[in-house]
């Protein structure tokens, strides 16, 4: 009896909370509750696409924080130009961009795009968004400088607040998206914009749903929708792969990735993308002044190893700074190759060894130790970190690895010898974005205090100069100037995922990490 | 008196929570992390990637340039008011940002604490009056296991076994009824294999006390002695041992609900916390400090209605 009656207990309480739908609030799910049963069996013949992400946007208004990456991802958003395979930009929404003169550009927008309420984008619209946008986020003012706007019909000329040579990248930061804002409707819960898919629905973090844009410019969208799942860990992000409940995921971790290596059911889709594993050297610290030190640690990193066998293949190597598939990567000779001996042969000629035989060199008298600083929340850095002091013992340096939850104490304070992160260094495929915050002195990146006059002069003429093969040429020098003086260390550069059931058609990875779905987007 | 007393009660939790207010705003003020500039950074580890002069203005827009104690005064004013504030990173209202986490947090704490409490008080009372016997030392293996293993590593097992392997619940949660049933059961394990090991310690305490000796010696059946005296004195400390897991599980957990995605409230912590969103930080202390100051206030009502004594030197303590 009493059983029963702690049965019939445990039923109400689940029952209650699944008619509360546990409070999400909303009070109507996304997925179709409430709604009759031929209209649920049509949702069923839908081309749904699902995809699941550890990562979520705040809210679906591009002008907030970073939300505009997801709202393109999600293919909400649009921006007037974007990025290729190779990172560079080539005309979207725009038809065309043209420089009048150093700060002068007009823009030509296509004439057939609408908005998903479809109306016409125009050049009043867009002046009307990017206006909102550089009131609600201040990064906006810092990747097109812009001074005036002026609309004329499809036409927008934009005058720059100084020199931006890297303007056409800037419109293919997904800040720089279009939306409708004379709509009168929210954009952080439905947002107008110009993308395949238009919002439906967004519960923050848990479930965003998105139905096609049927009159979309570039044709009707393949699939009839998309959820896109938010999940809170990594590994349950890997069974709703496997058991099939999801069609693709991004944010797969590496460790994960050899469950999906059987092609029939599963197509994983990566390519290497701009976010380098970086190494900065504190400059304050007099053993580090020393470039033969520099140059020995860079020559201690076996960059094939780590990207093949501690990495999994997440990610490829780089001999250079820049990854080697862009117009201005490394060449054939630049940078160091693992040499343990010859790291050694450099640090004995610059008179740094062990006199006392502990083991340990000595720099003026005292055991070089080092301290290398990283975070956790990228799994390899830990693990490139032990491998890197491990190898540091056998040429008789003492590299100590210290791991924390978040460096950005450490970069403000300079409180490291050696820091490794992960940093997307050029966002827009432009080089100027890293070299102008990390390599400059007195670059906000610049967490070490590397300064290098040849360095900063080459910089400064590539912030002016607009001839893009000079461009490139200009970054390739900076390239080998810094690697000359062992300035950095980039290790590798990590691979960009998607992992698809092997029914999901027309994707294909980019390494910009701005987009997922697009038109052609369906599950067969 | 009555009347009186409630008043008291009523001011001293304005002063604790006001007193809580301004220590978690002062420590969110001298965190060396700045909120504008994470808010710009977004999650990604951008930090340093942004120029302070877009850092300055993101706070003016943000009122993060004016002093402590204006950005304190001004949000405590209009907290009274019972407007908590805007979050920095949903650009919601706080209350609307806690009442939408609640409820997962809350229909998992009611179902783990009323399963937690009919399963484990009454294998707690078995275990200490069969002591070192069969159920005993299975209990006693339960429990090693249910508190040493975390609560990550079990998640994910039941994950694995319910949704891969059995392939009875789906991986990814779709809220309601089925998305709380497995992060409650392991809230559930947790509570038990804990809360059973205390309540079998006070029973054992009580079994221990020469009254017992007395009433076994003077006939009494040992039934009788059970429920008549030494489940009445144990009361009083095992609701005590209960208030506490009340405190945790209104809390949420951030881990439990990240591996089930539970949107609940210790997730919203977590990235509150990650991306110091100051006046949604705010809000959530001041939830669990109200949850444990009238838990609290309830378990020294229970307390004194089950146990005379407690009430007796309440009194005295309040005329001396």
């Amino acid at each position: 009896m009493k059983r029963k009656w702690m049965a019939m207990f445990l039923a109400m309480m689940l029952g209650a909370a699944a008619l509360t739908g546990c409070g999400n609030g909303s009070g109507e799910d996304s997925q179709g509750q409430g709604k009759s049963e031929s209209e649920q069996s049509d949702q069923e013949n839908e081309n749904i696409v699902v995809v699941a992400d550890t990562q979520a946007p705040t809210s679906l208004d591009l002008a907030q924080s970073w939300d505009s990456w997801y709202t393109s991802r999600w293919g909400i958003t649009e921006t007037l130009y974007m990025l290729d395979e190779n990172l560079e930009p080539y005309p979207w929404l725009a038809e065309s961009c043209e420089m009048k003169d150093d700060t002068t550009w007009e823009i030509t927008l296509r004439d057939d795009v609408t908005f998903q309420n479809g109306k016409k984008m125009t050049a009043e619209s867009v002046k009307a968004c990017w206006e909102r946008t550089a009131g609600i986020n201040a990064r906006f003012n810092e990747v097109l400088y812009i001074d005036t706007m002026t609309a004329d019909g499809q036409k927008l000329t934009v005058t720059t607040t100084k020199a931006v040579p890297a303007f056409l990248n800037g419109l293919c930061e997904p800040l720089t998206g279009i939306i409708d804002v004379n709509d009168g409707g929210d954009p952080a819960a439905m947002p107008i914009g110009t993308g395949p898919f238009q919002a439906v629905s967004y519960e923050v973090k848990s479930e965003c749903v998105v139905e096609k844009y049927a009159d979309y410019w570039g044709g009707e969208p393949k699939a009839d929708g998309a959820v896109i799942h938010i999940i809170g860990d990594t590994s349950t992000l890997t069974m709703a792969q496997q058991n099939g409940e999801s069609d693709i995921s991004v944010s797969m971790p590496g460790a994960s990735m050899e469950l999906f290596t059987d092609n029939s059911q599963y197509n994983v889709d990566g390519v290497a993308g701009s976010r380098g594993q970086v190494i900065y050297f504190n400059y304050g610290n007099p053993v580090l002044q020393e470039l033969s030190v520099r140059q020995a640690i860079s020559m201690i990193i076996d960059k094939d190893s780590y990207a093949s066998i501690i990495n999994k293949d997440a990610s490829v190597t780089t001999t250079g700074l820049y990854p080697d598939f862009m117009a201005y990567g490394a060449e054939e000779g630049d940078g160091y190759q693992y040499d343990l001996e010859g790291a050694q042969t450099i640090l004995e000629e610059a008179g740094i060894v062990d006199r006392d035989g502990n083991g340990i060199r000595e720099f003026h008298g005292e055991d070089i130790s080092l301290r290398l600083v990283t975070y956790s929340t990228k799994a390899e850095l830990p693990l490139f970190c032990n491998e890197i002091s491990s190898s540091a013992k056998k040429i008789g340096l003492d590299i100590q690895v210290e791991v924390y939850e978040s460096v950005t104490e450490h970069q403000k304070t300079g409180d490291f010898d050696l820091m490794m992160i992960s940093s997307t260094m050029c966002p827009t495929g432009d080089a100027q974005y890293f070299a102008d915050i990390t390599l400059k002195s007195g670059g906000s990146g610049n967490y070490g205090g590397y300064s290098n006059e040849k360095v900063d002069e080459l910089i400064e003429q590539l912030d002016v100069e607009y001839d893009t093969e000079q461009r490139t040429e200009l970054a390739k020098e900076i390239q080998k100037e810094v690697l000359a003086d062992a300035g950095y260390i980039v290790i590798g550069h990590a691979k960009y995922y998607y992992v698809m059931g092997a029914n999901v058609q027309g994707l294909h990875t980019n390494p910009s990490e701005y987009y997922l779905l697009n038109k052609d987007v369906y599950v067969e | 008196m009555v009347l009186h007393k409630i008043i008291m009660q009523l001011l001293h939790f304005v002063i604790v929570l006001l007193g809580i207010s301004f220590l978690t705003f002062s420590i969110l003020f001298l965190s060396p992390r700045n909120p504008a500039e994470l808010w710009l950074a977004g999650s990604d580890g951008n930090v340093g990637m942004i120029s302070e002069e877009a850092i300055a203005e993101q706070e003016r827009i943000m009122g993060l340039d004016k002093p402590f104690l204006v950005q304190y005064g001004t949000w405590l004013g209009k907290a009274l008011q019972g407007n908590f504030g805007i979050s920095f990173t949903y650009n919601t209202p706080v209350t609307e940002e806690i009442a939408k986490h609640m409820g997962p947090t809350v229909w998992m704490t009611v179902i783990s604490l009323t399963v937690t409490i009919l399963l484990a008080v009454p294998l707690g009372v078995l275990c200490a009056v069969y002591k070192d016997q069969l159920l005993d030392n299975v209990m006693r293996i339960f429990s090693f296991f249910g508190i040493s293993l975390p609560s990550f590593l079990t998640s994910i097992i039941f994950l694995w076994f319910f949704c891969i392997k059995m392939e009875w619940l789906p991986v990814i949660s779709k809220g309601g009824a089925i998305g709380i049933l497995l992060p409650s059961v392991v809230l559930i394990l947790q509570f038990v294999a804990k809360l059973t090991r205390q309540v079998r310690a006070i029973i054992l305490e009580q079994l221990e006390q020469p009254y017992v000796d007395g009433a076994i010696t003077r006939g009494v059946k040992f039934k009788n002695i059970l429920f008549g005296h030494v489940l009445k004195n144990s009361a009083a400390p095992i609701l005590t041992c209960i208030s506490i897991y009340v405190g945790l599980a209104f809390g949420g957990s951030a881990v439990i609900e990240g591996i089930f995605s539970v949107d609940g409230l210790g997730r919203m912590a977590v990235s509150s916390v990650a991306r110091l969103d100051i006046y949604v930080i705010q809000g959530f202390v001041l939830w669990v400090a109200i949850v444990y100051l009238v838990v609290n206030l309830l378990v020294d009502i229970l307390s004194a209605m089950i146990d005379p004594r407690i009430k007796y030197n309440r009194k005295s303590g309040g005329g001396s």
